[in-house]
């Protein structure tokens, strides 16, 4: 029998021997070593209560002598009888019955609760320890479980310390990182007392140069007494600012100063960058900007001055088209014919020039967008050289077009801008020659790794001088101003085919001119073809004439008249409007014309709800009082479906768009070409009566 | 098991009996147990170890055992038909040493059931390593072994390994073959307790605040009517170890080496601060009383099917020095007739039998039964 000496001895060296250290476990290794040792257990366990993810209680090992005690079949049979997790209930039922003991197959089991923490189990393969010596172990426990509680606690404030630690480092390596300036600087004495390498960089000094420098003496152009922030209570937040450098120069600077306690004092943070490539950067932007705007404005010039002299254009060649039309067949002096074919014909050079003016205006703005679709190059060749053609020879000109070696059955490219590159070439061409005549020589090549097609326009006219052709591509320059005055033209035809060219991949050159012998221009585009594209491996002028033919009879067939219609004319201004009801209840059909945008919406609402819609709306998109953009966007909304033409004296790229986004079917531009604008109402009409013929059904 | 003995203590006569013992094909592993008289020096029987074809482990002691036969100078070689796993932990005096990683690293066999410890008496931290055996390898398998070294406290190659004599070290040896363990010591309280307020590992440096060896003394010269000096401390110390109390169990004894610095008291082995410690005395009587119940609790727990044993016995050579001429009755203690005893008479033993927690003991007995 253990005496009541011998216990207390037992357990005050077990006392002694917990809490030695705040690291739990070399704490646990003495404390459970001794208790082991000296109330004869062979192996023991610390386990700890906590909270489970779940919020349910957690019974974990923190500490097991021996180790391998762990992987035993003794400890499987303890964790029977404590389950790793456990509810409130559970928990409180387990506390209130402890100590506990139960057998093992070889010892006997002990759990006892160390206050606090968690519990502890330990095993004896001699005798049960008897309830003196559990009771015994109670105060122990107590202290124990509060020496594993200190451990934890001191866990915690570690990992708050090295939180902090870490922290600390995070902001250190932004500081000393950070492209941005920061100077720390006392708020009573205006010290700086630290600064970043980005700061010191900006002054061009070193740390221990900066550190202890008065501010306003060494970096801040603010005089004693003045500071913004201490003296005159400024915000400084993104304010433009001067920063002093060492070497006396100034920077601009962008900064922000906040004010703050640090360790008990006051002190003012300021973080700055240096806004000098920026400032530069920004007047290259306002720079870019004014040209941007001169740019834009010269866009608006040219469109206003597009409009303002296509819309009485329309007014003199409208007028010289009926004149033209009324003197057909009737005895009037030939002197009186005459003039009025001056006025037509030199309204339409008008025109041409006008047009001119503003496709190079659209080049030179980058505005011009190529498309590339599928097109056959014989019959584009067909298509641009049918009228030129007529023209030669009404000069008393040969004309020749000859395909050298096979061509692709087709090309991919764009057809609009290829035609009109051709037809400058070629009527230039008919321009300068007085006798002689026109070869056409077309032919696929491989320019590079790029194929391409060749058009070679060789004539024998006047010729140029090395001197003249050098010029030749700059705009508003013909070969020379005498060449101006003998054969008109603003010269700005070859410059704007080079542009399309080089927008289609090619070029327009001047292969050889000789004066009095002739000139040989050449335009190349890319073909757009694959390596394996079908080709035409003997391309004949059969083909272009066969072509030419049909396309003279297609053209033979377009009416120039339209079936019986009601059209709604809005326009304001009274000679168009004059023109075009002219023109159009000659070709048959019965006009209804306003002069503004409010006028037509009603009449057209109107019409509509009454059953008798108007066949086709004419819409002129510049008016007084309602605009025609607004007009149409306004019937569009009250569900009015009929066609909608716009007629428009703004030729500039994008307006066609606008009309069209206004809830326009189509565009016709001013002035007005008889033929086309016949086509376009044909076309819609038609189109009108399938919609309304597919509704019916 | 083969076992072989040597009284001449030669280094040839142990190159001849290891050649004798390992030429059986059924010896798989060797133990050497050498008497310290010996002189046994690295450089001439390293070169002996090191061709020695089977595991081999062992130490020097201050005396060994043969049968009924103490021997200050001579060989016993041991031939197990077992193949052992040994392990060699160096440094067993460096205070950062981390024992529990180097154990870690070594393996022990699934079917281990005995491991023998072997250690360098006289390294400062032979509780540290006991501790993380124990940490590591637990309760699996028994444990027998003791402090190899000289009674001249000088501290010199004591250990033997395949790899030659080691110093400063220990050696664990694994065996899968079943052994039982009894401890025991029959010393008794003469006073305490006493609390060790100052110590320093195996150094006692005050106790109840008061001088060691002032308190100690007082309590030996009363006890034994003698005068206790330095010059004579150990001829009577011997006879008056330190107890260290544990519940239901004999005391942990510890056993006064000398004195150190005047006040302090150097013993075999870690006396803890703070621990509460009796000086204790024991007599011819009560120690082979204690030999005798080590071996009754050793057959007790010895489990094998197969009759054969053999006795490995490790006793202190503080007991020897104690009893004398009466030593004889201690080995009558734990011989049996027709059982083969090996044994060594050690500086502190080690012993476990699957109930207690590991400890290293001072002035025990300690019986292995080994199954051969």
């Amino acid at each position: 029998m253990l005496s009541a000496e011998q216990l207390h001895l037992v357990l005050y060296e077990i006392a002694l021997s917990i809490g030695n250290s705040l690291d739990l476990r070399p704490m646990l290794q003495q404390a459970l070593s001794t208790y082991l040792r000296k109330i004869n257990c062979s192996a023991g366990v610390v386990l700890e209560l906590g909270r489970g993810e779940s919020g349910r209680n957690v019974l974990e090992p923190v500490h097991t002598i021996p180790r391998s005690f762990g992987q035993s079949e003794a400890y499987a049979a303890i964790l029977e009888h404590l389950p790793t997790y456990v509810d409130d209930q559970q928990l409180k039922q387990l506390l209130a019955g402890l100590p506990a003991r139960f057998s093992l197959p070889d010892g006997i089991c002990h759990i006892m609760e160390l206050s606090g923490f968690g519990l502890m189990v330990v095993v004896s393969r001699h005798d049960e320890l008897d309830e003196r010596i559990l009771k015994s172990l109670r105060r122990l426990n107590e202290k124990l479980g509060a020496a594993c509680q200190a451990c934890r606690q001191r866990d915690a404030l570690q990992a708050g310390e090295k939180k902090a630690l870490d922290e600390r480092r995070r902001q250190k390596a932004i500081f000393d990182t950070v492209q941005a300036g920061i100077v720390v600087i006392d708020a009573q004495s205006h010290t700086i007392i630290e600064a970043n390498p980005a700061a010191l960089q900006m002054i061009g000094v070193t740390r221990e140069q900066a550190i202890g420098q008065v501010c306003h003496e060494f970096i801040c152009p603010a005089e004693r007494g003045k500071c913004p922030i201490t003296d005159l209570c400024q915000m400084v937040d993104n304010a433009e600012r001067t920063l002093i450098a060492a070497d006396g120069s100034q920077l601009p600077i962008l900064k922000t100063v906040t004010a703050v306690e640090l360790a008990g004092r006051e002190v003012l943070i300021e973080s700055f960058v240096d806004i000098s490539e920026r400032m530069i950067a920004e007047e290259q932007r306002r720079a870019k900007e004014l040209a941007v705007a001169a740019n834009e404005a010269k866009s608006a010039f040219l469109a206003n001055m597009s409009h303002e002299i296509r819309t009485p254009m329309t007014a003199i060649l409208g007028c010289a088209d009926i004149l033209l039309e009324d003197m057909r067949g009737c005895a009037i002096p030939a002197e009186q014919k005459q003039a009025a074919r001056t006025i037509k014909r030199n309204g339409e050079h008008l025109l041409n020039i006008i047009n001119d003016i503003l496709d190079l205006s659209k080049v030179e703005a980058g505005k011009i967008k190529v498309e590339r679709v599928a097109c056959s190059i014989i019959e584009l060749v067909s298509d641009a050289t049918s009228l030129m053609k007529g023209q030669a020879q009404d000069a008393g000109l040969s004309f020749k077009i000859e395909f050298e070696g096979p061509i692709p059955e087709s090309i991919n490219t764009d057809p609009v801008r290829l035609r009109q590159i051709l037809v400058n070439l070629v009527g230039n061409a008919i321009k300068f020659t007085e006798s002689g005549g026109i070869n056409i020589g077309v032919k696929f090549i491989t320019h590079g790794d790029k194929p391409q097609i060749q058009f070679d326009v060789m004539d024998t006219g006047i010729g140029m001088t090395a001197g003249q052709v050098s010029k030749l591509f700059q705009p508003f320059s013909q070969a020379d101003a005498s060449t101006t005055r003998q054969f008109g033209g603003t010269g700005l035809g070859l410059m704007i085919s080079r542009r399309f060219a080089q927008l289609l991949g090619g070029d327009v050159t001047v292969i050889s001119s000789r004066p009095g012998v002739g000139t040989q221009m050449r335009a190349t585009i890319e073909s757009g073809t694959q390596p394996d594209a079908p080709m035409i491996s003997n391309p004949c002028l059969a083909e272009v004439r066969g072509k030419e033919q049909v396309q003279d009879v297609s053209a033979a067939v377009v009416p120039a008249v339209l079936p019986q219609c009601s059209i709604l004319l809005a326009e304001d201004n009274p000679t168009n409007q004059m023109i075009v009801i002219r023109l159009l209840e000659k070709a048959g059909a019965q006009i209804t014309a306003v002069d503004n945008g409010a006028v037509a919406l009603e009449r057209a609402l109107v019409a509509s709800n009454s059953g008798r819609p108007f066949d086709l709306v004419l819409m002129d998109m510049q008016m007084p009082v309602m605009d025609g953009y607004q007009a149409t966007a306004r019937l569009r909304e009250k569900g009015y479906t009929g066609p909608i033409v716009a007629l428009t004296a703004h030729a500039m790229s994008g307006d066609e768009e606008k009309c069209i986004q206004a809830g326009c079917n189509a565009y016709a531009v001013k002035p007005i070409n008889r033929a086309k604008l016949i086509q376009t109402i044909n076309t819609q009409l038609a189109d009108r009566g399938r919609q309304l013929a597919s509704q019916l059904a | 098991m083969i076992t072989k003995l040597d009284r001449t203590g030669t280094v040839e006569s142990l190159r001849t009996l290891i050649e004798e013992v390992t030429a059986s094909p059924d010896v798989q592993s060797v133990i050497i147990l050498a008497c310290d008289q010996n002189g046994f020096a690295p450089e001439v029987v390293d070169p002996i170890l090191e061709t020695v074809s089977v595991p081999v482990f062992g130490g020097v002691f201050p005396e060994i055992i043969h049968q009924r036969e103490k021997l200050s100078r001579g060989v016993v070689v041991a031939g197990l038909a077992d193949r052992a796993r040994v392990h060699v932990i160096p440094n067993l005096s460096d205070p950062e040493a981390d024992y529990e990683a180097l154990i870690d690293e070594t393996s022990a066999s699934e079917d281990t059931k005995t491991m023998i410890v072997l250690v360098d008496g006289l390294a400062r931290r032979i509780s540290a390593l006991i501790e993380s055996i124990f940490n590591v390898y637990g309760l699996e398998f028994n444990y027998v072994g003791g402090g190899a070294g000289s009674l001249t406290f000088e501290q010199k190659p004591c250990l033997f390994t395949n790899q030659g004599l080691k110093q400063d070290s220990a050696v664990l040896a694994t065996l899968s073959v079943e052994s039982g363990v009894g401890v025991s010591h029959g010393w008794n309280d003469v006073a305490g307790p006493f609390q060790v307020t100052e110590s320093d590992r195996n150094v006692i440096q005050s106790l109840d605040w008061l001088p060691a060896f002032d308190v100690y003394r007082e309590v030996v010269e009363k006890h034994s009517q003698a005068m206790l000096g330095v010059e004579n401390f150990f001829e009577l110390a011997k006879s008056y170890p330190f107890g260290i109390i544990k519940l239901g169990s004999e005391k942990i004894v510890r056993d006064p080496l000398m004195v150190q610095g005047g006040d302090s008291l150097v013993c075999v082995g870690e006396v803890p601060q703070g621990s509460y410690v009796h000086i204790l005395t024991g007599d011819v009587s009560s120690l082979v009383t204690a030999a005798g119940r080590a071996l009754t609790l050793g057959e007790q727990s010895f489990h094998a099917t197969s009759g054969r044993r053999t006795t490995l016995f490790i006793d202190c050579i503080s007991r020897a020095l104690f009893l004398g001429e009466q030593f004889d009755q201690e080995l009558a203690a734990v011989c049996r007739e027709g059982t083969c005893l090996i044994g060594a008479l050690t500086l502190g033993e080690i012993a476990n039998s699957r109930r207690d927690y590991l400890e290293f003991y001072n002035k025990t007995s300690v019986v292995g039964v080994l199954e051969s």
